[in-house]
């Protein structure tokens, strides 16, 4: 008989794993490894700001699946080690750790990390990041010295943390650039609106302005904005929203721009190798543009869907569904995030 | 505290040692034998890349052994204006270095390397030029760039009597008119022209051939004419709303900004584009005050011809890439009002190795814009020559591969004239080129040919450990101040000595060649105990190239059929291992270099 299949899954988020469970329920026999770089399992990035502030909360609470569901469902799952490299010709996936690993299919599901604009790349370290399990377990640590903290773009994710910080007494400073309340897409006015009602809460609110330099000032940072403004500050917070994680693809052969350029069967220009989630740019004629989804519900359809394309099936990926989401008591409808409210009553 | 100078890792040091109050002399052998040629192609895959066939090793050496003045001598020998170059080159030689083959790291920063050796040469150091008597010849030069530099400068040492005709007010070509000053300045610019001007090259600034002189007159008065008058016609596309006011060609742009104008752009601009044009014109706006600067690209920023950094330092400033697009018309009324689009998909490849947008149908979009700067490259002109030459399918001039000579006796070309929009460097290399096909043909004998340097080394010049070096940064002005005054302070200061040198340590030295006498070797293996990576093969067979050098080898695990143990120059790090533990010293290390040599008659 055959040898079963070998699934290789890159990524362990809600698309990885909506994906390795599809394929387990349509292929029993298929060997099915999940390779992701995060130190911690697949949870949902939308409750870590509340983890952030409360102290008794662990991040095993979080985990959607428990270690022994990867077991039974017969998935390894390999933490901790990243892909750095793809050799299509040959299918080999390569890790960091200069281990190789062969797969039959590959699915690439990397997500997206905070951006770091251009004019901040030099200053990476000074900065802090907010978007996994392991950034959440850093930031709580030192969570009580934290006094006052700036959000260097003011997206979404800021208003999360913005949202759980500030009953905590922690100051904020919001710097809004053009990237302010990524992903949600609004017009000048509605942003206006936000900022308003951010200012009302009590945030320091800098507008149409970025942040040019971050310097360590004592204990301190020092945040200066291409306007000219200072801002002292315990912790400079990127904020300028997420960007596919596919750098590494290029040296593969494998087509990206923003993200994964990804036909609309989520196959990559490569055979045999698939993308979807965050990472994943699909041309949509409704819109005549490229996007790449962005928020969990989205990455778990496309994650179902493209475990049955990667078995043989030719399903078409589809605009994803219009959601709501609620902020300042307004509420709106979006084709990223879903469920995100930023209301007290939540 | 200063590292002491380290030249050699053993005690064997002091042998090899330069000083100024010593001086070793060892043998040398020369070669024209086609397979060494052919070595130095298969192994020094950085040399190969570049059009002027620059001895990198060599000068990177240089510069670990702090001898600046020697390190700008081994550029300027083959590549003219190394300050000039180690700025703007457009680096064909980093794609190519080992360094950055899987696994190995990032390339050597090889241009900036370049400058170090620019920026730290003595002041009054030595320029050795080698000339031949004057030969009482006239050769005319159309043009001054880097083509038309490249030829002055090698038509001045073979003797030849040069006059240069240039149509701007100061020589130079797009280096003066085109590269910004931002990113070259005009100061070192001049003291590289004047190095070849002062080889007694007569320059006649503001004569346009074809207006205030003709080329028939020239062809007359001299023995040979070498056109080098670069790429002028921007190329079209054809679409409504091209000639609208607020639509500019990028080399008119740059044109007008590099004379001191500030042209008009407003608040948006759309540059369309993908190459060094583009990525200038977008800085410039920047500079002029524009808000918002979008770079609308075919493809996507993968295939840009710039490399990573200069999209970085685009990006830093504030300007914006947008792939997958085509530009579809210029919209308006009396003037710009923004530019329909269609999205593309990426498509195959072109012959030339480019990769393809294709228009996705229906997926029209509009984007205001305030100005469009249409920087998609430019076609040279002839029709200024009043005359009728032989021209190829793709429209340029037609040469005489034997002699370089167009279908017009006398008449010869180099640069962006011949065969389009290429770089600098490519254009000093043809330009000498031409040159020296010129002097064949005046002189009629060969009077300076290449040559394969072999030298014998008593060690390896590097350590393993230096192989995990990162590659230094270029250190750049703060946004800030590149935006302040006229926005034209250089924007890259320059790498320090002491980073200088530790990026220098990273070089393989892909020029040293670690060979195993099969005839000594006694197959012990120890060589291969301590080899670092896999680096030495069992060999069965070779396999050739058809100039009779060794392209790769045949491994093989059975020791029945062992035919030598070699190393495999691609792989080897030259970290002189093997050469340490051999028990019959059966390994030898040879540095070979290519060089220019004149011939005596
Ligand atoms: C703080 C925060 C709050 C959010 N809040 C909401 C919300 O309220 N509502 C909403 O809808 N969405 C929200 N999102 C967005 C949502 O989490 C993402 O859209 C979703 O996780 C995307 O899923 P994915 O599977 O495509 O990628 P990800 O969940 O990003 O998973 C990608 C995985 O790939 C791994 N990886 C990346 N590169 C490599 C590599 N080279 N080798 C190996 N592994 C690699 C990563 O470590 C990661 O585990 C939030 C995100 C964050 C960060
Ligand atoms: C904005 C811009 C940025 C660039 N950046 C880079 C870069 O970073 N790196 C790189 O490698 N390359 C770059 N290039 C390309 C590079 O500058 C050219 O490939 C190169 O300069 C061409 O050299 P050339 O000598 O053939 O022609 P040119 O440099 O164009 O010189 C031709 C000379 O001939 C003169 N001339 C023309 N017609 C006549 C006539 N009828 N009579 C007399 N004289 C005449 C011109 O005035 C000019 O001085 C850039 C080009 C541009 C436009
Ligand atoms: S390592 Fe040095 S010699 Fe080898 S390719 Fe790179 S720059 Fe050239």
């Amino acid at each position: 008989m055959a040898e079963p299949l070998h699934f290789v899954i890159v990524g362990n988020g809600p698309a990885g794993n909506e994906a390795a469970a599809a394929l387990r329920g349509q292929d029993p026999k298929a060997r099915i490894t999940i390779i992701s770089a995060a130190a911690t399992h697949y949870l949902r990035p939308e409750k870590l700001a509340a983890f952030l502030v409360q102290p008794r909360h662990r991040l095993k609470d979080l985990y959607i699946h428990p270690y022994p569901w990867y077991e039974e469902q017969r998935i390894q799952l390999r933490l901790n080690q990243t892909v750095n490299r793809i050799a299509p010709e040959q299918k080999y996936v390569y890790l960091n750790h200069k281990e190789r690993v062969r797969y039959d299919r590959l699915l690439l599901v990397t997500g997206a990390r905070p951006r770091v604009p251009e004019r901040l790349a030099s200053l990476s370290s000074l900065l802090t990041r907010f978007a996994t399990g392991a950034d959440a377990l850093l930031l709580k640590r030192g969570i009580a010295q934290v006094k006052h903290m700036t959000m260097l773009g003011g997206d979404c994710i800021a208003l999360e943390l913005a949202q759980a910080l500030l009953p905590r007494g922690v100051r904020l400073t919001f710097i809004l650039d053009e990237y302010r309340f990524w992903p949600l897409e609004f017009d000048e006015g509605v942003k206006k609106r936000l900022a308003d009602s951010l200012e009302k809460k009590g945030i320091e609110v800098v507008r149409d302005d970025l942040a040019v330099s971050v310097e360590q000032a004592g204990d301190e940072l020092l945040v200066k904005t291409r306007g000219g403004k200072e801002v002292k500050t315990d912790r400079a917070c990127l904020s300028s929203g997420m960007v596919p994680a596919v750098e590494f693809l290029a040296s593969a052969g494998i087509d990206t721009q923003l993200g994964v350029l990804v036909d609309d069967h989520l196959q990559t220009s490569r055979p045999d190798i698939w993308a979807a989630g965050e990472c994943a740019q699909v041309y949509y004629s409704e819109l005549k543009d490229y996007r790449c989804s962005t928020g969990s519900v989205n990455a778990e359809q496309q994650g179902r869907l493209v475990a049955r394309n990667m078995l043989g099936a030719k399903e078409m990926v589809k605009l994803p569904e219009p959601g709501r989401v609620t902020i300042a008591g307004e509420h709106f409808t979006t084709y990223g995030w879903k469920g995100f409210s930023l209301d007290e009553k939540d | 505290m200063k590292e002491t100078r380290l030249y050699l890792p053993s005690e064997r040091e002091d042998f090899h040692a330069f000083t100024p109050a010593r001086k070793v002399v060892r043998d040398i052998i020369f070669s024209t034998d086609r397979r060494d040629f052919g070595w130095i192609k298969e192994n020094i895959p950085c040399q190969r890349a570049c059009p002027a066939s620059t001895n990198i090793p060599g000068y990177i050496r240089c510069i670990f052994e702090e001898r600046h003045g020697r390190s700008y001598e081994l550029n300027r020998f083959v590549n003219i204006l190394p300050g000039v170059l180690g700025r703007i080159c457009a680096r064909p030689c980093e794609p190519a270095c080992r360094h950055g083959f899987p696994d190995n790291g990032d390339p050597v920063a090889i241009c900036h390397l370049k400058r170090v050796a620019a920026d730290f040469r003595p002041e009054g150091h030595r320029l050795q030029e080698q000339l031949f008597a004057p030969s009482g010849k006239k050769v005319a030069v159309i043009g001054s760039g880097p083509a038309g530099l490249g030829a002055a400068h090698d038509l001045a040492t073979f003797g030849h009597q040069v006059t240069m005709y240039e149509a701007e007010k100061e020589p130079g070509g797009m280096l003066r008119y085109g590269i910004p000053e931002f990113r070259l300045p005009r100061p070192l610019l001049a003291t590289e022209i004047a190095n070849v001007l002062r080889l007694g090259v007569d320059l006649h600034l503001g004569v346009r051939v074809g207006r205030d002189l003709e080329l028939a007159e020239i062809l007359d008065k001299h023995d040979a004419v070498i056109l080098s008058a670069g790429a002028y016609r921007p190329n079209r596309l054809g679409m409504p709303g091209e000639n609208l006011p607020g639509v500019y060609t990028g080399l008119e742009f740059m044109m007008r900004v590099n004379e001191g104008e500030r042209p008009e752009i407003g608040q948006k601009v759309l540059v369309v584009g993908a190459g060094f044009t583009a990525m200038d014109c977008a800085r410039s706006s920047i500079r002029l005050g524009a808000k918002r600067v979008l770079i609308n690209l075919l493809t996507t920023e993968e295939f840009l011809t710039v490399d990573q950094e200069e999209i970085f330092q685009v990006k830093y400033e504030g300007g914006e890439f947008r792939g997958l697009v085509s530009i579809q018309e210029v919209l308006g009324k009396d003037k710009v009002q923004g530019a329909r689009f269609q999205r593309n998909r990426l498509g195959g490849w072109t012959e030339r190795g480019e990769r393809e947008g294709v228009p996705i149908p229906d997926s029209d979009f509009f984007d205001s814009a305030d100005s469009v700067i249409l920087a998609i490259g430019q076609r040279p002109d002839p029709s200024f020559l009043h005359l009728e030459l032989d021209q190829t399918e793709r429209g340029f001039l037609r040469l005489n591969p034997q002699t370089g000579m167009t279908s017009r006796n006398r008449l010869f070309i180099a640069g962006d004239f011949g065969a389009g929009a290429s770089n600098v460097i490519s254009c000093i290399g043809s330009g000498r080129r031409a040159a020296w096909a010129v002097d064949q043909y005046l002189m009629r004998r060969e009077r300076r040919k290449n040559v394969v340097r072999f030298e014998y080394m008593p060690e390896t010049l590097r350590e393993r450990k230096w192989d995990f070096i990162p590659r230094q940064p270029m250190p750049t002005l703060e946004l800030p101040n590149r935006l302040a005054g006229a926005g034209q302070s250089e924007v890259e200061t320059g790498l320090d000595p002491d980073p200088a040198r530790e990026e220098s340590k990273r070089c393989y030295l892909c020029y040293l060649r670690f060979e195993i006498d099969a005839a000594r070797c006694i197959y012990c293996r120890w060589c291969m105990d301590v080899m670092p990576k896999n680096c030495i093969k069992l060999a069965k067979e070779v396999v050739r190239h058809p100039d009779g050098s060794i392209q790769s080898v045949v491994e093989t695990e059975d020791w029945s059929q062992v035919a030598a143990v070699v190393i495999d120059g691609k792989e080897c790090i030259r970290c002189g291992n093997c050469f340490r533990v051999c028990p019959v010293k059966c390994i030898e290390i040879v540095k070979v270099e290519m060089m220019e040599q004149d011939v005596e008659a």
